[in-house]
């Protein structure tokens, strides 16, 4: 990593990561530009891109609070949700012109009712993500989702959208989701150029800015770090598992032990760039069938199976010594695949289970943690 | 190289499990028949349904004979008409009534699900439902069908179930969000993929007549569940907290007695009950001082709960989250896209809990509306519980919808599996220094 050349772009989308608004969406705000912000691998951006509006991921790493979301929302809400939200009342997502919230799990559905009823200036849109994705009754009732989303979003933003709009937002998207794969493909070295902590920035700056600027930028950065020879030394290959994680800070603190972090199975990664839309015939069965059937599919959506599949088959293409189940506190979803991979499944790994919430303050323990993990990891290889 | 379980290798322990459970019931049941209180008695039929059911589960596995197993709100009408024997599986988690009835059970029930490794901020019913799973509690079924609501924590059971029993074929239903229309035939289109897998799996073929007959004395009950409650709306209530909660149980839950006459005659004797308490003008407490609706199930320490409530703050629980006969609607047997139209809206639309926990708020504030008023409600406890994250995303407008109405709503958290979580004493000052302030 001392290697690389702290590059322009790079600076740019490390830079665009830490804000909730990037410089560039701003910049596109201000000329009149379209913002749409959403929650979940689940929420189309290609039929944000194709109404003429930018989609971005909402974050809220630069609110620590939750006093104004508290009062709306218990405690046994998860913290993300409630850190968002709390943006959200405070106004800080004024840039937004709407909001598009999934079904995905049981504290982001009921806060979507709480943006309707006290952000009623915002438009808003929920959208109903089947728990199952086995039959065609399931595909066809998410298509359906998406023929709704796509008319309300033309009737809220007074643009048609159009199939040749859909098809050039998807190729937009299927060229994000390439440059992003060719990043996650050096992690796969022996000694990757990258670490996971410089990986999710890349990532996650690309959920906070127009996809037009992002590209390019993110091809300069993985242009100029495939030239570049990964450090020798990591104690171990790990593999991050669990809640939605938008925080590298967390994951340098796994790193600082000495491991690297070299794939990972969350929604701010894997999930998002596992698989591209069909560029073939209808635009909408081809968005459907990519975020139901095609990507890999987050707890939410059953069967296990396909779930626990896909974990295995990431151990064995990143050839991953260990795993680290980091589940943020209060999240169902999270909790039971976690229990899965801990208890039920038969995996050639072993597994570190952790906690955290949305901000999270207890990186000591984290260290102590990892540190005994990477000792078992050494330990089994003697 | 993870730490895996070993699977259960046979029933025995379960079978151990429901003889152990039957022998209690009986004793409860024994202990009720002599215990002489005319309101008590009234329950007698709900113990002696399920050491019937247990029985005939025991008779099941011991001898080999296929049967299912149904996780709430699966649908016993489709089971009953093709004459197939199921358990549930919330029944054989809770060993019926046990964990209600003995403390010393739930504590060890508690002490297995924390040894799950499932974090203690997921559901306790869930974490129960795993533990049991794994002490090898339930039964091997020949078939699963089961639903995936009323929440996150289903995908808990949901993959344990699927990998503790991989040889086992299950039927995991995706229920809808939208009550409408279309959520109406989505869902009925998935009860239909749910007969073809039981026709399939236990090689038998559903007769719809019989499924009518089936449904028609459903329907019957819960008319006269309605009637019921047309009676509690009396003030002073005739019947004491958490009065409707069995009927849920005897109905829908583990619907153990899935339309059999001892509901009708259960249903008929409580109206008979209540219709001689509002002839003698009596109500179940001395001096009903607040008529309250509990927003949630009743906890695994209902007992000192009530207690607290009905003797020390003079209030009782009218209506309670799971015993409220609102919104059922008769089924339309004309055809079978209306009789699973109708079954799904029952399963899925109008089924306590996964009413107002599958789609959006409108059915939790609709019922809040109607029942404060139609029952003269002047309290509305909403209590917390850990496992219901949807109720807990709409605490700010539950309360402004309570400040709306002028009625009283009191909050707090808890666990209604787990009474260590907000102890006796806790949950004491919670009810009385509320009670004192209003």
């Amino acid at each position: 990593m001392d290697e690389l050349r702290l590059s322009k772009a790079l600076e740019t989308l490390t830079e665009a990561s830490e804000a909730a608004a990037s410089r560039e969406l701003l910049a596109w705000r201000a000329a009149g530009g379209k913002v749409v912000g959403y929650y979940c691998t689940y929420v189309p951006e290609e039929i944000i891109t194709a109404a003429g509006a930018v989609a971005i991921r909402l974050r809220a790493r630069t609110n620590p609070e939750t006093d104004t979301a508290s009062a709306y929302m218990g405690n046994m809400c998860c913290s993300y949700v409630k850190h968002t939200f709390d943006m959200a009342m405070k106004g800080k997502y004024d840039f937004l012109d709407g909001v598009v919230v999934p079904t995905c799990c049981d504290s982001i559905r009921h806060m979507h009712e709480n943006w309707v009823q006290y952000i009623p200036s915002q438009f808003s849109h929920q959208i109903e993500v089947p728990r199952r994705n086995d039959q065609d009754a399931h595909v066809a009732m998410f298509r359906d989702q998406l023929v709704r989303f796509r008319e309300h979003l033309e009737s809220a933003l007074g643009v048609e959208i159009t199939d040749e709009r859909l098809h050039d937002a998807i190729k937009l998207h299927n060229e994000t989701r390439a440059l992003q794969r060719r990043l996650y493909e050096l992690r796969k070295r022996e000694n990757p150029p990258i670490s996971g902590a410089l990986t999710l920035t890349l990532i996650v700056a690309g959920t906070s800015m127009p996809k037009t600027d992002y590209n390019p930028l993110l091809r300069t950065v993985v242009e100029e770090l495939e030239q570049v020879q990964g450090v020798p030394g990591a104690r171990a290959r790990l593999m991050f598992v669990g809640s939605c994680l938008d925080d590298p800070a967390y994951l340098d603190v796994i790193e600082g032990q000495g491991g690297i972090v070299v794939c990972d199975s969350q929604c701010f990664g894997s999930f998002q760039l596992s698989a591209d839309v069909s560029e073939e015939g209808d635009p909408l069965d081809a968005i459907t069938k990519n975020r139901l059937v095609d990507q890999a599919q987050c707890p939410h959506v059953s069967p296990s199976n396909q779930r626990t599949d896909y974990v295995k088959k990431i151990i064995e293409d990143f050839k991953v010594d260990g795993i680290v189940c980091s589940r943020m506190a209060m999240c169902d979803n999270w909790a039971g695949e976690n229990f899965l991979l801990n208890r039920v499944e038969k995996l050639p790994v072993p597994v570190l289970n952790v906690e955290r919430e949305y901000f999270s303050a207890a990186s000591g323990q984290l260290s102590t943690r990892v540190q005994a993990f990477l000792e078992t990891i050494e330990g089994a290889r003697v | 190289m993870s730490e895996s379980v070993t699977l259960p290798p046979s029933s025995e322990y379960a079978v151990e499990h429901l003889k152990r459970e039957i022998a209690f019931m009986e004793d409860v049941a024994w202990g009720l028949a002599g215990c002489g209180d005319e309101y008590a008695l009234l329950q007698a039929p709900m113990f002696m349904t399920q050491i019937e059911f247990a029985q005939k589960t025991l008779q099941h596995v011991e001898e080999g004979i296929p049967f299912t197993q149904l996780w709430y709100p699966g649908v016993p009408e489709f089971c009953t008409a093709m004459d197939l024997h199921w358990d549930g599986f919330t029944r054989v988690t809770l060993s019926g009534p046990l964990a209600y009835l003995v403390p010393e059970y739930l504590l060890k029930m508690l002490e297995e699900s924390d040894m799950t490794g499932l974090p203690g901020d997921v559901c306790t019913l869930r974490r129960f439902e795993t533990a049991a799973m794994l002490a090898g509690k339930f039964p091997r079924p020949t078939s699963a069908v089961a639903c995936l609501h009323p929440c996150d924590g289903v995908s808990v059971f949901q993959s344990a179930c699927e990998q503790m029993f991989p040889d086992t074929p299950m039927f995991w239903a995706d229920s809808p969000y939208d009550s409408n229309e279309r959520g109406i035939t989505y869902y009925a289109g998935e009860l239909r993929r749910q007969v073809e897998f039981l026709e399939k799996h236990h090689n038998k073929k559903l007769d719809w007549d019989r499924l009518r007959e089936v449904i028609a004395v459903t329907d019957t009950q819960y008319e006269l569940w309605k009637e019921f409650d047309l009676l509690k709306r009396n003030t002073p209530c005739p019947m004491g907290s958490w009065s409707g909660y069995p009927i849920h149980h005897m109905l829908q839950n583990c619907a153990v007695t899935n339309a059999a006459p001892v509901t009708t005659e259960y249903l008929k004797s409580l109206i008979a009950y209540a219709e001689k308490q509002v002839a003698e003008g009596k109500g179940r407490l001395e001096n009903e001082k607040h008529r309250c609706l509990f927003m949630d199930i009743a906890p695994t320490w209902v007992g000192s709960i009530t207690k607290i409530l009905e003797e020390e703050c003079n209030a009782v629980v009218v209506v309670d989250g799971m015993g409220d006969s609102r919104p059922y609607t008769p089924i339309d047997l004309t055809s079978e896209q209306t009789i699973l139209e109708g079954l799904a809206k029952r399963y899925c639309m109008d089924t306590p809990m996964i009413r107002v926990s599958h789609g959006t708020l409108d059915a939790m504030l609709d019922d809040l509306r109607a029942n404060v008023v139609d029952y003269n409600l002047d309290v509305v406890i909403a209590p917390g519980h850990i496992g219901h994250k949807d109720v807990q995303a709409a605490q700010g407008i539950l309360r402004d919808t309570c400040r709306e109405m002028g009625v009283k709503l009191l909050e707090f958290n808890y666990d209604l599996f787990d009474p260590r979580y907000t102890p006796e004493e806790e949950m004491r000052k919670i009810l009385t220094q509320f009670f004192d302030a209003i």
